[in-house]
């Protein structure tokens, strides 16, 4: 903090700040402790639970299984009747961790509910002169549909690996579609949350990945990715930051003043404008009452040639065109 | 391996002495922010003590992923404290002289201190949650900013614009709390 500069005001209300310091009442830290130790006691002699993991194709099987029990049981009950369209059941799966971080994540009871409509109960009438099968025929017996799955994963926590493409998060692999510009932006321990599909049961196909762990919410739009930086450049509506195509509306006031260099926070969505992904803004402020101190910026450069800058609050001693510094 | 990676270690592999030294080096900051964001000793005691219970459940887990350990248990805070006024609401109903004894030597100058301590703390717990995280774990706990974002989950650079704000934002409350 040695390097930051406050007013004799600001000063007085940081004085009061460390001045008014809560301070625990030593009988609640005792006895609070006790208690902690009681429960660290009992995780400690209890052997922690399996880690309940997704099996979908025994679910799967089983469901299929079921499907097939009840419409038999419903042809042999019932004479046949045309089958309605079986609906495709949507199913949502979501591992989000508790609201604390905890690295375990728990999933919820995968619940799949196939519907098959059972034959209706009124039964055909037949003409006295018609011969009445007793059973069907093989080949009019009706082909039982198989129900498609389709299970959408929402997954919260802080990205451990990047190989790639692949976020690592939980130990749950995400694929985001290769050179996606939120790949750019993202750095392990960011917090991310993804939704998507679980198609084969070895990686999440990412449909939307946000960077943003606060809702925000300007004029009704929600958005969901968090980008800041120096504007690079800047092409009618459409300006480049931390490398990234950034789409403001036609009409912004913020375009008649805003210049390369500028630094800008960013909140929107991706959206392929049919040519390229180009962030589209939600809400864009300058950052004008900051003073950037070179020493504390310095231009990432990642394995795919791609970067974005980076600002640090713990001085690098270095100009501008670190390469591949990182962050500690 | 550093002093708290190695208490970490020891914690994962059952030490109660290890656990116990955790506590004891971070449970005064978990409570001194904790106290700044709610309206009570009690509540501050309840949330903190609810910190080191997830602690001990989830240190045989814990991993390094990215986030340090302090400010793992300090976004454990947060999120509790955002919990509880999820639950509750906003109760600024706050007892004024929760420490106050009958026998203080000084019970006028105590009287008045915590007179103002109460305007800080209400000053500070009418601004954005954000904004307060902000002021607590910069100014009070001496956070750097780059640990900030990792609890925060905000860039050091945005941090620095809303540290401005933030003090900005805790004058006004303040000359309006004493108006």
């Amino acid at each position: 903090m040695s390097d930051e500069q406050f007013s004799p005001e600001e000063q007085n209300f940081i004085r009061q700040l460390r001045e008014a310091r809560p301070q625990i009442d030593p009988a609640a830290r005792n006895a609070i402790r006790e208690h902690m130790i009681a429960e660290f006691r009992y995780v400690t002699a209890t052997p922690p639970a399996p880690r309940p993991r997704l099996r979908l194709a025994p679910v799967l099987a089983a469901a299929a299984a079921l499907a097939i029990v009840i419409f038999v049981i419903g042809q042999v009950v019932r004479p046949p009747t045309p089958l309605t369209e079986i609906p495709t059941p949507q199913t949502q799966i979501a591992i989000v961790p508790s609201d604390t971080i905890q690295p375990t994540y728990t999933a919820e009871p995968l619940s799949i509910t196939p519907t098959v409509p059972l034959p209706s109960q009124t039964s055909t009438p037949v003409p006295a002169t018609a011969m009445i099968p007793t059973t069907p025929a093989p080949s009019e017996m009706p082909i039982v549909p198989t129900t498609t799955q389709q299970i959408t994963i929402v997954v919260e926590g802080p990205v451990s690996a990047i190989n790639e493409n692949v976020l690592i998060v939980y130990d749950l692999h995400v694929e985001v579609a290769p050179g996606h510009p939120i790949l750019s932006l993202l750095e392990v321990g960011d917090f991310v949350r993804v939704e998507g599909e679980y198609p084969t049961g070895d990686a999440v196909v990412a449909r939307i990945v946000s960077n943003l762990d606060d809702v925000t919410v300007v004029d009704g739009e929600t958005a969901t990715v968090n980008l800041e930086g120096p504007v690079e450049s800047i092409d009618n509506n459409q300006i480049v930051v931390n490398g990234i195509t950034v789409q403001l509306d036609a009409d912004d006031p913020i375009l008649d003043s805003l210049q390369v260099d500028d630094f800008v926070s960013v909140k929107g969505n991706f959206e392929n404008d049919g040519t390229m992904i180009v962030l589209v803004v939600v809400n864009v402020t300058v950052i004008n009452d900051v003073e950037v101190i070179e020493a504390d910026c310095w231009y990432h450069a990642d394995a795919m040639g791609m970067g974005h800058w980076h600002c640090d609050g713990m001085g690098m001693g270095m100009g501008m065109g670190g390469m591949g510094m990182g962050r500690q | 391996m550093q002093p708290e990676q190695n208490l970490i270690e020891r914690a994962r592999n059952g030490d109660e002495e290890a656990v116990t030294l955790l506590y004891e080096t971070h449970v005064d900051s978990i409570f001194a922010y904790v106290r700044y964001r709610v309206p009570s000793d009690m509540i501050a005691e309840d949330i903190t003590s609810e910190v080191f219970l997830r602690m001990v459940r989830s240190v045989t887990s814990y991993r390094d992923q990215g986030v340090p350990f302090r400010a793992w248990l300090f976004r454990i805070a947060a999120n509790l404290i955002t919990d509880h006024y999820r639950q509750h609401g906003k109760n600024p109903t706050v007892a004024i002289h929760e420490s106050y004894e009958s026998d203080d030597p000084n019970p006028f100058d105590h009287v008045m201190q915590e007179d103002e301590h109460h305007h800080l703390r209400l000053a500070i717990q009418s601004l954005p949650a954000e904004y307060q995280d902000l002021l607590v774990l910069r100014f009070v706990e001496d956070m750097p900013h780059t640990e900030i974002a990792r609890i925060m989950n905000k860039s050091a650079m945005a941090l620095r614009a809303m540290q401005y704000r933030a003090l900005k934002a805790l004058e006004e409350a303040l000359r309006g709390g004493r108006s």
